[in-house]
């Protein structure tokens, strides 16, 4: 068995090995490695920070379950923010999977000291019917909902008084693992002329990069700019945590996808000399 | 109820990755549990949307949302050969609905704001401040082209063997392969974030030891397997 036949044979194993190695040593004891905030988290930042007191903002939980820890630092971080800012936040997920996400993420964000539920932020739970829930949403959230997730009539939330139709959000956010912020340009941005901001992750960053900045105001996929973003708000968190790992992974995979091609091409010169 | 759901959430994770080895009872314990759980969560969770969003409304006297709950009982008519074509109705309903909304929408931020957004004029302000910008607006208008005469002179034709169509469509294979490339490497990123996740959550100091153990419980059930299965069908 030659060196390209072992490095084929036992490739496969030694990736994940690798890996598991070079994402476990990272997460342990944490390098450090440097990192240069882009342009596109500044603009969200900014975005963010630009929003008055007391401004109402819609967070939509809509990843899946699987999405969600690629999201979570940048869930975590903006909700921070958004709290840091003395905004209101309205919770809500047209995701059937809003819900569990919104028990870890509240955790996570740590509501801070003085703000109080239904005054500061409520949480609406699931609504069902993708686009077509959220285009009711836009329309007139107290004819869709009489309740919010843990059964409280929505005239009895001080905060949801102040909210009729979309056009009472300072900002519409969107976090999602899938096609749903698209729903929300068509169905909340055309309409309306709200100011949508989505943060989806990497798979979805070519379905929705078109539509920025035209469409929507702010714009985050990938994992990185969670790391990003702590660093911007100063409270470093998962995000930062997570980013030495990830580079580490992302350089193992690079180096075998080098080799791989290297395999591939000197199978190709032999076959051609034979 | 914490150490044991920290239990059951280590123990799941590792029984999943160990698919990576070999496919073993463990993973297959570990598939079933999360179908039958996603499945009760979606059931459970579809009874609360309909209690809050249908009932609640009903019992404060709008019984207008009495429909909803008609058109709903009347889909699972299709299981009935005699009365399935009722179930017609609501997915009648639902289909037009849906394509009605869209539709009015659609064309304004999917077509048009999009053709806006693609022929970008390079020169012009506010990017000749800015030659990046002005090279990505270039290549946009190149890339979009090319692909377009990739797809619209495809077929079988006496232009196909014209020089400049058949450079633009070589380009436009290399422009897609480019584009499919960052697609699957955004695909891979986002596993690694999964992954990371899931190994910060399997090292916390909560439950390294509970990790370690399972770890080594599961080791040993891949190298045991094959031997004990071997010894069954012997014995």
């Amino acid at each position: 068995m030659d060196l390209t036949e072992r490095i084929e044979h036992y490739g496969m194993p030694a990736l994940y090995l690798l890996l598991a190695i070079g994402i476990a040593i990272p997460i342990l004891h944490p390098i450090g490695l440097p990192m240069v905030v882009g342009e596109d988290t500044k603009t969200f930042y900014a975005l963010v920070d630009s929003l008055k007191p007391r401004a109402i903002v819609h967070y939509g939980i809509d990843p899946e379950i699987g999405g969600f820890e690629e999201l979570r630092s940048r869930m975590i971080a903006i909700g921070a923010h958004l709290f840091a800012k003395d905004a209101r936040i309205v919770f809500a997920g047209f995701d059937p999977n809003a819900p569990e996400i919104y028990k870890l993420l509240i955790n996570d964000i740590g509501v801070p000291k003085g703000k109080e539920y239904g005054v500061d932020y409520v949480f609406l739970g699931y609504i069902p019917g993708r686009e077509i829930g959220i285009a009711s949403y836009a329309k007139d959230v107290h004819a869709l909902l009489s309740v919010d997730y843990f059964g409280t009539p929505l005239q009895n939330l001080p905060l949801m008084n102040d909210v009729k139709t979309i056009r009472d959000f300072s900002l519409v956010i969107s976090f999602s693992s899938h096609e749903l912020p698209i729903n929300y340009i068509q169905q909340v941005y055309v309409p309306y002329h709200a100011r949508v901001a989505v943060v989806v992750i990497g798979v979805m960053a070519p379905a929705l990069k078109p539509y920025y900045p035209d469409q929507i105001v702010g714009f985050l996929s990938t994992p990185r700019q969670g790391a990003e973003y702590e660093l911007l708000l100063h409270r470093p968190g998962i995000g930062v945590a997570d980013f030495d790992a990830q580079t580490i992974a992302h350089a193992i995979l690079l180096i075998f996808i080098v080799a791989g091609n290297l395999i591939v091409l000197k199978r190709r010169h032999s076959k051609r000399g034979a | 109820m914490d150490a044991i759901s920290l239990w059951i959430s280590t123990a799941l994770t590792i029984f999943t990755v160990s698919l990576i080895f070999k496919e073993t009872p463990l993973y297959r314990f570990a598939e079933h549990i999360f179908m039958g759980t996603a499945m009760g969560y979606g059931i459970v969770l579809a009874v609360k949307a309909t209690s809050d969003i249908v009932w609640t409304p009903i019992l404060n006297g709008q019984v207008i949302w009495i429909m909803s709950i008609i058109l709903g009982l009347m889909l699972f008519t299709t299981f009935s050969k005699k009365h399935s074509w009722l179930s017609r109705y609501p997915t009648a309903i639902v289909v037009s609905t849906g394509v009605t909304l869209t539709m009015i929408t659609v064309i304004r931020s999917s077509f048009l704001s999009q053709i806006t957004s693609t022929f970008l004029n390079p020169i012009a302000q506010p990017f000749t401040g800015s030659p990046e910008l002005a090279i990505n607006n270039i290549l946009v208008i190149v890339i979009v082209i090319c692909t377009l005469a990739y797809f619209v002179f495809s077929g079988a034709g006496t232009w196909q063997n014209n020089r400049a169509l058949m450079l633009v469509r070589k380009a436009a294979i290399y422009f897609m392969m480019f584009a499919f490339g960052a697609g699957f490497a955004a695909t891979v990123v986002s596993r690694i974030a999964l992954w990371v996740g899931r190994t910060r959550y399997l090292l916390a100091p909560d439950s390294l030891p509970i990790t370690a153990i399972i770890v080594v419980f599961t080791a040993l059930i891949l190298v045991g397997l094959e031997p004990l299965q071997k010894m069954w069908k012997k014995a």
